[in-house]
């Protein structure tokens, strides 16, 4: 008996379909976007403030209490620069992915960071949104074309190591 | 606790692209391997822990059904453990739990991932509703963690770059890993491509093919083992979620807290001078410094100083992933286990050419998710008490 | 009220079938059944470990493509369905093997003609590629 050459490999595709859903405290948000206005949320149990806001303080496990909007600005906290070319990416590399730190916030937002060289990128850099016009606004993170920077960053960042950075009420 | 606890059989695949074998026979060259090194048969466990890698990254959903037969788990108790990279490591002392718990006798914790069935990285890398599109694999996640990592502590870049060398030539003296480059200078890695700045291409993980398995039990059977037994010293797991406000990542305090708390059962107070080898889940050079830190192993702002005079590297004073560690072979599901395990091999005296001469205790380490899961044990030559 | 959207998670995995079921594939390419030796008889469809006893399988042997109906059940035709007409899906023990193929018996559309014991044989698609498809059914053997 001859045994036939083996096949190797076969095609086992994956395809779902789902509904995504934000979420109540997320889609407070995204609403909130599609307004241009970034919107916190305040946790009466740690007194610090998310934006974005989820429904409970993932670390009080408290709801968070009523939106408010923030002035928008904020300052680069860390960052990468995307470097190379990767199949179904949407910008153009190399581009700059930063967690911004808004104003009045204690949590992070991604976002891009344009109108300034990658390498002109700091940690501390001032930022602010610079909102898509109005027939593009929606209710996702991408009414925010990017963020761009504001100004030079207003105090040394490295002489303030992350574990001394104030926690606390958010009226400061 | 029924008493010590110890691992008794270690067994692993070759890490590589390995398309000529199936999930199922990449499983079993580890399960063979390490009952060989215990001299036992499937007859003799009791319950089978599995972890591999989340399922959107390999396609495969209930492997705990589909290798049963791999496994060797037939009228076995078979339970999955998820918790992102780390799992490996979750499912090491999830299986330790079990025989502690008058569970099981003997228990048979098994990990893979078969990562060339798919792409991972752009798994990673998804679309999603409401949001711009952002994601550019698991480097777009880490490298403005490390930036931050380096800015604070003020660790010149160099530091990665040899964290790099230092792995790939661990690697070359181990048969096991997936890049093994006894060759490869820190100007190669500098050379090499920026991917995700301050990420370069030598100081990222592979992506790998690969498994690993390990018998653990208790006390009496241990003492009854053929080969030296690496006694369970101290075990902790943790976990934080990914986003809450002051959240700092580059150092974990779920991370802290674990590594403190195996210590603490282990009669450690200075880690630094009472651990001799430790395997560190390190997907990105920067995260040698950092976990080093984290895991106590050096002092914050500290562990690149440790890097830089040599200490690290082996033939150091306290030399990090001789096996050449997860930036040599990273099949993610199994990479946490083979943490465990390399530690466990190093203080049994069985780690071959990359033995670390005369290592009594050892820490294995593991991290999952956006850093939220992690998983720490120390491992020992001797009984612990 | 939160916001929600449709989202597909979509990957095109691709599967090593090893050399037991490659074998099998690739014999069904060409209209041949393979089964597996354990030591408790041959397995058909082969797999690389024994279910039972977790060992390793044996050697390939090529087997007559003809079993026995050892249960069933009746299913209205979908779209997809190896058969236009409503069928049975079938547990077939293949002459000579232990153990079952679950694959579609088409017995014309009338349940009255399904039942276990029934005799059948492979019919193959004409156009084979090394896949499960490629035994396009099992018919009733002619009496």
């Amino acid at each position: 008996m001859t045994l036939p050459e083996p096949v190797e490999t076969t095609s086992s595709p994956l395809y779902m379909n789902y509904t995504y859903v934000a979420g109540t405290g997320r889609s407070v948000f995204l609403r909130g976007l599609n307004e241009r206005r970034l919107l916190a949320r305040h946790c009466p149990g740690c007194s610090l403030v998310y934006a974005p806001a989820p429904e409970f303080c993932s670390r009080c496990l408290r709801p968070v209490g009523p939106p408010f909007e923030l002035p928008g600005t904020g300052e680069v906290s860390t960052f990468c620069v995307v470097n190379f070319p990767f199949p179904g990416q949407v910008y153009e590399p190399p581009y700059v992915v930063a967690h911004i730190m808004l104003d009045g916030a204690h949590n992070r937002l991604m976002h891009l960071v344009r109108e300034v060289a990658p390498e002109e990128v700091t940690i501390g850099l001032r930022v602010e949104p610079v909102w898509v016009d109005d027939d593009e606004l929606d209710t996702s993170t991408t009414s925010i074309r990017y963020f761009r920077p504001i100004g030079r960053p207003t105090r040394d960042v490295a002489a303030v190591p992350y574990a001394q950075t104030p926690i606390g009420p958010a009226d400061a | 606790m029924s008493g010590p606890l110890a691992v008794i059989g270690v067994g692993q695949s070759v890490q590589a692209k390995r398309r000529e074998v199936t999930i199922g026979a990449l499983v079993r060259e580890a399960v063979d391997e390490a009952l060989a090194d215990a001299e036992l048969g499937f007859g003799d466990i009791d319950a089978v822990v599995l972890s591999k890698t989340p399922d959107l990254f390999d396609g495969v959903m209930n492997p705990e059904l589909y290798l049963a037969d791999a496994m060797g788990a037939v009228g076995l108790p078979v339970t999955r453990v998820f918790t992102g990279g780390s799992v490996g490591g979750h499912a090491a002392i999830f299986g330790a739990h079990l025989v502690a718990a008058g569970l099981a006798r003997r228990v048979l914790v098994v990990a893979y991932s078969k990562e060339s069935e798919g792409n991972f990285t752009w798994a990673l890398s998804r679309g999603l509703p409401f949001s711009s599109h952002l994601g550019a694999g698991a480097g777009g996640h880490f490298a403005p963690v490390i930036r931050e990592y380096i800015r604070r502590s003020g660790a010149p870049e160099h530091i990665g770059w040899k964290v790099a060398v230092n792995h790939r030539h661990n690697a070359a003296r181990n048969p096991y890993a997936h890049i093994r480059r006894a060759d490869l200078t820190v100007e190669e890695v500098r050379q090499s491509p920026m991917l995700w700045d301050p990420v370069r291409y030598l100081e990222s993980c592979p992506s790998s093919d690969g498994s690993c398995a390990i018998v653990v039990t208790g006390a009496e059977l241990a003492r009854r083992a053929p080969r030296p037994p690496a006694w369970i010293h101290g075990m902790a797991w943790r976990t934080e979620t990914g986003h809450f406000a002051g959240r700092d990542e580059v150092n974990p305090q779920a991370g802290r807290d674990c590594a403190a708390d195996a210590y603490r059962q282990a009669g450690i107070a200075d880690p630094a001078r009472e651990i001799d080898v430790a395997e560190l889940y390190i997907p990105y050079s920067w995260y040698e410094p950092m976990w080093l830190e984290n895991t106590g192993l050096a002092a914050e702002h500290d562990g690149w100083r440790l890097v830089d005079a040599d200490r690290t590297a082996f033939g150091g004073d306290l030399p990090v992933n001789p096996s050449g560690g997860v930036l040599s072979g990273n099949p993610t599901g199994a990479t946490g286990l083979l943490r465990f395990a390399e530690a466990a091999l190093q203080v049994r005296g069985l780690a071959g050419e990359h033995q670390v001469p005369g290592a009594r205790r050892a820490v294995g380490h593991a991290m999952g998710g956006a850093s939220q899961f992690h998983a720490l044990w120390v491992v020992g030559s001797e009984v612990p008490g | 009220m939160s916001l929600s959207a449709p989202y597909t998670i979509e990957f095109p995995f691709r599967r090593t079938v090893g050399p037991k079921i490659g074998t099998f594939l690739a014999g069904l390419r060409e209209a041949r059944l393979f089964g597996v030796r354990t030591a408790r008889g041959v397995l058909c469809p082969p797999l690389e470990f024994d279910p039972v006893d977790g060992a390793a399988t044996g050697e390939l042997v090529e087997l007559e493509p003809v079993g026995t109906v050892t249960t069933w059940t009746w299913v209205p035709a979908r779209p997809g369905d190896p058969v236009a007409h409503d069928f049975a899906w079938a547990l077939i023990a293949i002459d000579g093997t232990v153990g079952a193929l679950f694959h579609c018996v088409d017995v014309g559309g009338d349940q009255d003609q399904i039942k276990t014991g029934l005799r059948v044989r492979a019919k193959w698609r004409p156009d084979r590629s090394g896949d499960l498809r490629d035994l396009w059914c099992f018919e009733a053997e002619a009496p």
